[in-house]
């Protein structure tokens, strides 16, 4: 019993760790030279699969979803080849970052 | 030839007009949906970081976004598995997803395109 609530324990305190990882506006501006090509395009940077539309607007968007999109590429509960190869290459600390840059408001500084 | 043209173009704007989406009806079918539930007034300000701000998105993306909550995992290469989205979304037609598609893209919202580059 105290073997089980110990390693119980653990895996609360790795849950707990994982969520620490805070984000860096001015870090992520550094990573997202991949991103903006398709995110930052005005009027949409159009993607043709699996049918043509236009790629997510995301500056302004809310950090915590961002991550979890990342995440949800990563781990294939999102489906687009392009966006999973991208996600798989990234830390969580990475996606923090990324997120907080794309978080910023408009006509705010990024620091 | 100029009647089969003329029928020809008569067909063209008829399929266009039938696929057209319309923005009052996705406003009801948005309110209907309870949809400012998790995503918030003017569907821009959700109620827990983690869900997305919607107004002002890109209406093809956002019809392309629904598509595949409801497509969930047909193919290793499309839809996207999420228990609430794929919950809220099943009771709608094609043609739903594109009004609503429509309205959500008309509102005004705090995405944006960020002018300057790194």
């Amino acid at each position: 019993m105290k073997k089980v609530l110990f390693l119980a324990s653990l895996m609360l305190a790795a849950t707990a760790h994982a969520q620490d990882v805070v984000g860096n506006a001015a870090e992520g501006a550094k990573l997202v030279a991949t991103c903006q090509g398709c995110h930052n395009m005005g009027g949409g940077y159009r993607s043709s699969f699996p049918e043509i539309y236009a790629v997510p607007m995301i500056n302004g968007q809310s950090a915590q979803y961002i991550v979890d999109s990342l995440k949800e590429y990563k781990n294939g509960n999102r489906r687009f080849p392009t966006m999973r190869a991208i996600a798989a290459s990234l830390t969580d600390q990475q996606m923090a970052d990324i997120a907080a840059y794309y978080a910023v408001a408009k006509g705010q500084p990024i620091k | 030839m100029k009647k089969y043209l003329l029928l020809a173009a008569a067909s063209l704007l008829m399929a266009q007009v039938a696929s057209a989406a319309d923005i009052k009806k996705g406003e009801d079918l948005v309110n209907k949906g309870g949809c400012i539930a998790c995503h918030g007034a003017g569907l821009d300000k959700p109620i827990a970081p983690n869900y997305p701000k919607l107004a002002g998105q890109y209406q093809s993306y956002l019809f392309h976004a629904l598509q595949q909550y409801q497509a969930k995992h047909q193919t290793p290469l499309y839809g996207r598995n999420n228990a609430i989205m794929s919950g809220m979304v099943a009771q709608y037609n094609t043609q739903d997803l594109q009004d609503i598609a429509a309205y959500i893209a008309s509102l005004k919202g705090d995405l944006y395109i960020r002018d300057e580059m790194h």
